[in-house]
């Protein structure tokens, strides 16, 4: 089994994915795909106290993966552990360092919300002494102060989500695993959420979140893990993934007039990958640092190239997602 | 954590004792109690009987309490986990940090929490039906305690298919039926399955009984008993009364049906397992000692006593075969630890292990009875035994089997194939007068061995070689169902994966 994937993760493991499978029948079994690989041998480590997003495309296995951490879901092969706990072995321990939110729940309409956060309260066996004060923490910040004494029938969908992460907040875990949690928000409250995760993270907590909505991931992650038919295509910090991989770089460079062989020229120079020449000049990838990148402008200019323009290009969390799903550039 | 304390019961209480349902409830129960009281004492004074329309009035009300108990309650422990999981709300529950048996307590007393209110609104009429007929104060906390224990044994029972069941309707469907099949202590059919006795309406004879003397025991469990064959039962020859054995039959009941919901609830669905293989055995020994406890041998000749006990053994061990077949997902993390040695015969051995076991007692019978004088059957005793084992074997065999083939709902098609089957069987064989020849029944009994259960000493020892025919048929069907479970399990180990998941 390979090792987890450590990066350069130097903080210690809150999620740990040893060789995690799960296979599972289709809901409408075919000849051609009477199984479903929602995971096939992941091996991830999430980083004690970060943001720690999971993208890929519908059907990748997220929410499978998600609903294994949580204990919801036995994997078919492989061990996961939060904060060291098995959570095969002992999932109330380990569910209780959890806060949950699916992408797809209801709640319970016939309560009121301040109910619902004290029966998840007491079901999490927090200190009675606690109790108010954390409901009252989680109401404030999810923005329902005016609805704690309203029925949750009478909620929109919106206010609904906000009280699902407020439950997910509620017995203040160390680790919260969100997916899907901006669904249904409103800007205000995408934004507002998006607070609150910072703070979460201020505060040491992990966060293992996914979504589609990939701009706000971008704002929040410091790690990215991108998945795809239940393989993990790429794992890492959120600026070498935009940028291709650790010590990549993606530069794009601009001639006046054009006319010099700059593909050419690029393409047989060392640490130079992807060469994608265009009319103004090219858009390559470079491995290494700032030292690297001035020593190939110095020489490009050094050869004559009619250079005015040279800037780094960071990709799109969306760009690169696509590019991996499609098969481009998978490690 | 107590039990009232429970999140799981105060979040049910709170949702559906709100006040102005509480008083809803509380008016109409009045009402119908002041209403029905006054009929019963106005008929009654006419009659010149002051005291009989008290006594009429408890019976009323705790058969009433009974009713809302079991089929409002009933409908709600159904509903506790299935209608969870339907919504989605059933995740975050399992997520938190409630223990699984606090999450069952929770389920059992909290479901049903509105008819144990409206069972409650009915205690005033109930009382004063006691005093106005002068009703002995302990048989009324009897009849209570024979009332409450009784219902938190059905809702346990209900709690197991709420935990196994798929659907909303089936799952509704299920309770009524099992009410109405053998519940309900007027209907003929609680009479056809005999279990009349075992009823919580029996909490309305209970309260009505004037003493607590031990009667003659004239009738026996099996077979049909209505409310005037008096209080007492007879466990391995002693009289007992019938309200404790209620109490320790509903108590071990309910702890069997706690155990099989506990195991399971906070688990993946894909995974359950209601009980262990020893669980299972423990239960099948279980409802063996209350059976032969409460068996009156006298009642019935030595051959048609091991028909009845076989024939519920079997009954039992093809439940219990069922509940140990493996799903898909079980039999693939099996896989990452390796098959067992027994993995393509799952789970036959243990069926048979314990058919085995169970039948030791009524074939002892059978030999006893020959030795004491009576016509020794022996041989046929342990032939009954054998082909029924095997019998239960192939079809739970080919209830995994179907399991692992996999498609949409596989154990449930395999019992629908199986009952299929087994009609047509019925209706055609009896059209065809084969049930009323030795031969006949010998045919018969290929495809569904039952039949033996008719065969008597003459026409088993005129028939003889046919039914050792017989028996090896249902060894040879069970030898090819491992050997397509073999080849199933091959395929599953072998199949690549491809697809989308969630």
């Amino acid at each position: 089994m390979p090792a987890p994937a450590r990066e350069a993760f130097l903080k210690p493991a809150a999620i740990r994915l040893e060789g995690l499978s799960k296979v599972y029948d289709a809901p409408s079994r075919s000849a051609a795909a009477p199984q479903v690989v929602a995971a096939a041998d992941l091996n991830l480590e999430v980083p004690a106290g970060e943001v720690f997003g999971l993208v890929g495309s519908n059907g990748a296995g997220k929410t499978t993966t998600l609903k294994m951490i949580c204990g919801l879901l036995v994997p078919t092969a492989g061990r996961i552990t939060v904060h060291g706990t098995d959570v095969e072995r002992d999932p109330e321990t380990a569910q209780g360092m959890i806060g949950y939110l699916a992408d797809f729940f209801s709640l319970y309409d016939d309560l009121k919300v301040w109910e619902y956060l004290d029966y998840f309260a007491h079901a999490y066996k927090m200190a009675p002494a606690t109790i108010s004060g954390r409901i009252a923490y989680a109401v404030q910040r999810t923005g329902l102060d005016a609805k704690r004494d309203a029925f949750i029938a009478g909620l929109s969908r919106g206010m609904k989500q906000r009280l699902g992460i407020a439950r997910a907040i509620l017995h203040d875990p160390p680790v919260l695993v969100l997916d899907e949690p901006a669904v249904g928000l409103d800007p205000k409250g995408r934004t507002e959420f998006k607070d609150l995760v910072g703070e979460l993270r201020r505060l040491g907590k992990t966060v293992f979140i996914t979504s589609h909505l990939l701009a706000d991931l971008e704002e929040m992650c410091s790690f990215i893990a991108v998945i795809e038919q239940g393989r993990l295509l790429r794992v890492g910090r959120l600026a070498e993934i935009l940028r291709g991989g650790a010590g990549l770089r993606v530069l794009r460079v601009k001639l006046a007039p054009p006319g010099f062989p700059l593909a050419q020229w690029l393409s047989a120079r060392r640490g130079v990958s992807g060469v994608a020449a265009d009319a103004e000049g090219a858009r390559f990838s470079l491995t290494g640092g700032e030292l690297e990148m001035a020593a190939l402008v110095q020489a490009l200019v050094a050869a004559g190239a009619p250079v005015y323009a040279v800037g780094e290009v960071a990709d799109t969390l969306e760009t690169v997602v696509s590019r991996l799903a499609s098969g481009e550039g998978a490690s | 954590m107590t039990v009232l304390a429970n999140p799981e019961l105060v979040r049910n209480a709170r949702a559906h004792l709100r006040g102005d349902r509480m008083l809803v409830i509380g008016v109409i129960c009045g009402v119908l109690s002041l209403v029905v009281g006054f009929a019963l004492a106005h008929t009654a004074g006419d009659a010149g009987q002051p005291q009989r329309w008290g006594r009429e009035l408890l019976r009323i009300a705790v058969y009433a309490q009974a009713l809302v108990l079991l089929l409002v309650g009933g409908l709600g422990c159904a509903h506790a986990i299935q209608r969870e999981k339907e919504r989605n709300t059933f995740d975050f529950q399992r997520v938190t940090r409630l223990a699984p048996l606090e999450l069952t307590l929770g389920k059992l007393f909290g479901a049903p929490i509105q008819a144990y209110f409206v069972a409650l609104c009915l205690v005033p009429a109930a009382l004063v039906g006691a005093v106005a007929g002068g009703a002995r104060p302990s048989l009324v906390l009897a009849g209570f305690l024979v009332l409450i224990l009784g219902a938190i044994a059905f809702h346990a029972f209900t709690l197991v298919i709420s935990l196994l069941a798929e659907r909303d309707a089936a799952v509704s469907l299920a309770v009524l039926g099992i009410l109405i099949l053998g519940g309900l202590p007027t209907s003929g059919s609680a009479l056809l399955l005999h279990l009349g006795p075992l009823s919580p309406f029996v909490a309305a004879t209970v309260v009505g009984q004037t003493s607590w003397a031990l009667g003659a025991a004239d009738a026996p469990v099996l077979g049909p008993r209505g409310p005037a064959s008096g209080m007492t039962d007879v466990f391995f020859g002693l009289p007992v009364h019938h309200v404790p054995v209620l109490v320790v039959v509903y108590l071990t009941f309910t702890g069997w049906c706690l155990l099989a919901v506990a195991r399971n609830i906070k688990r993946d669905p894909a995974v359950y397992e209601t009980l262990t293989p020893w669980q299972a055995f423990g239960f099948a020994l279980y409802v063996n000692v209350v059976l032969l406890g409460f068996f009156r041998w006298s009642f019935w000749s030595p051959l048609a006593a091991q028909g009845v006990l076989l024939g519920v053994n079997t009954a039992l061990f093809f439940a219990l075969g069922l509940a140990l077949v493996r799903t898909r997902d079980s039999v693939r993390r099996l896989r990452a630890h390796g098959f067992g040695a027994i993995a393509a015969a799952w789970p036959a051995p243990y069926v048979v292990a314990g058919m085995l076991v169970a039948a030791v007692v009524p074939v002892v019978n059978v030999h006893l009875a020959g030795v004491f004088g009576a016509p020794s059957d022996l041989g046929l005793a342990v032939f009954r035994v054998a082909l029924c084992t095997a019998w239960v074997a192939r079809d739970v065999l080919y209830l995994q089997w179907m399991t692992l083939r996999g498609g949409g709902r596989p154990l449930l098609l395999g019992v629908l194939y199986l009952s299929v089957v087994y009609a047509c069987v019925g209706i055609l064989f009896g059209t065809l007068r084969l049930f009323a020849t030795p031969q006949g029944l010998a045919l018969t009994a290929v495809v569904a061995p039952g039949a033996a259960f008719a065969l008597d000493a003459s026409s088993w020892a005129d028939t003889l070689g046919m039914w050792m025919v017989v028996l090896l048929a249902q060894v040879v069907g069970a030898g090819l169902l491992v050997a397509r479970q073999r080849r199933a399990l091959e395929e599953l180990a072998a199949r690549p994966g491809a697809g989308a998941a969630a």
